[in-house]
């Protein structure tokens, strides 16, 4: 167990170290037994034939079959340093997942738990059954994508640690959120414009055609390639305390996403991505509070706003609704009123 | 019986490279606190067992 991490509030639980099964490492055991078998044979063949007369030879024998033991040890060594260096490590508010690539090759990634989208457990095969443990799939809102929790022992009882972090993580955002509310949001020029992103003359400019276009401020930096939509997402997230998400990168969950009505879609330019037992969560390109509130009012059931990419959720909504008409109207856009809820077991 | 001796002792610097790599992961990347160092002890216990048991054996060998 580990003392203290980096980083780590010291008044936060202590964090759980994953490692894979021990299991796994039945094939490198097996396959340096299985290299041991040829030198045992030869030793063996031989000493029976009578090969060895010559002292020379024999202690040449001892020598190189020595050396033949030596790098089969090493191989096992190597093969056990890559499950013992591949760590996750699960604290209240974030996932760290550590790994050896390859030797001089080590990957540290980190998903907040807030960031958390969904958890699968998926147990496959005999000896997974038999020693109980499991793959973790841990889906992400970040830019990391998902995390791969490979055969962690009592996978189920871990899941539901990650996802009980994940709803307290929610909570303590939820609570900033309501407190930060009764403070106004920067904006977001001025935002951009203290992160170094863009220059003032360039906010100047850019406020300068707003006056005359009428186009969002976001637009029009973004079309001028003043910002990348990661920077203009993650801004719109940090102004109105939203988390945000790279759509790009997100599977969308398509049963979802029939929640949502097609006009509500286009009209607010959102689109459900994920559900969990307590809200849909729904990937807008304005998380105002005015267009989130507007976007609740027309649901019975809480809904977690992510902020993504404009363009990319247009694409999404092209794609889930209009494709689906065009295949055989089983999907029509129209017909998405929302009843879909009791086919999700959403109460 | 000296180009041997020579093989061996290169195939040998070979095989102490490739333990080096791996002890300097477990040093290099190993977590606080954790119990890498037992490992590395029974590892350096196995490997300089076999090295000086097989050149042991070769040498009262070569002397019967």
């Amino acid at each position: 167990m580990i003392e203290q991490l980096p980083n780590q509030d010291s008044r936060s639980k202590p964090p759980v170290t994953l490692r894979r099964h021990s299991v796994d490492l039945l094939i490198p055991l097996g396959w340096s037994v299985l290299m041991l078998v040829p030198l045992i044979v030869f030793l063996f063949a031989t000493n029976s034939l009578g090969f060895v007369s010559q002292p020379e030879v024999e202690a040449g024998l001892w020598l190189f079959g020595g050396l033949y033991v030596l790098f089969v040890v090493n191989f096992f060594m190597m093969q056990w340093i890559f499950w013992y260096m591949d760590v996750w490590i699960i604290l209240p508010e974030r996932l760290i997942d550590i790994q050896l690539i390859s030797l001089f090759n080590r990957q540290v990634s980190q998903m907040n738990m807030d960031q958390v989208q969904d958890v699968r457990v998926t147990m496959q095969g005999v000896l997974s059954s038999i020693f109980r443990f499991g793959n973790i799939t841990v889906q992400s809102a970040g830019k990391v994508g998902f995390f791969e929790l490979r055969s962690i022992p009592s996978a189920r009882n871990v899941a539901d640690l990650i996802t009980s972090y994940n709803k307290q993580s929610r909570t303590v955002s939820a609570e900033g959120v309501t407190t930060s509310a009764t403070h106004p949001p920067q904006r977001l020029g001025e935002m951009l414009v203290n992160q170094n992103v863009i220059s003032p003359s360039d906010l100047d400019m850019a406020l300068g055609e707003q006056q005359q276009t009428g186009y969002r401020l976001g637009r029009i930096l973004l079309d001028k390639k003043l910002i990348s939509r990661e920077d203009l997402v993650r801004a719109l997230g940090n102004q109105h305390h939203v988390p945000s998400l790279d759509l790009s990168r997100y599977e969308i969950d398509p049963a979802v996403v029939r929640v949502m009505p097609y006009e509500i879609a286009t009209k607010y330019t959102a689109i459900p991505i994920a559900r969990s037992t307590e809200a849909i969560t729904v990937a807008v390109a304005d998380p105002s509070p005015e267009n989130t509130s507007g976007l609740t009012a027309h649901f019975d059931i809480p809904l977690a706003f992510t902020v993504a990419d404009e363009d990319y959720i247009r694409e999404a909504i092209i794609g889930f609704y209009l494709a689906g008409q065009d295949e055989g109207n089983n999907n029509d856009p129209d017909n998405g009123n929302g009843s879909s809820l009791e086919d999700l077991g959403i109460e | 019986m000296t180009t041997m001796i020579i093989i061996y002792a290169v195939l040998l610097l070979f095989g102490a490279g490739y333990a080096t790599i791996n002890i300097f992961h477990i040093f290099r990347f190993r977590l606080p606190n954790d119990h890498a160092y037992v490992a590395v002890g029974i590892y350096l216990l196995v490997v300089l067992g076999v090295v000086i048991g097989s050149i042991s054996v070769a040498v009262i060998a070569f002397q019967l």
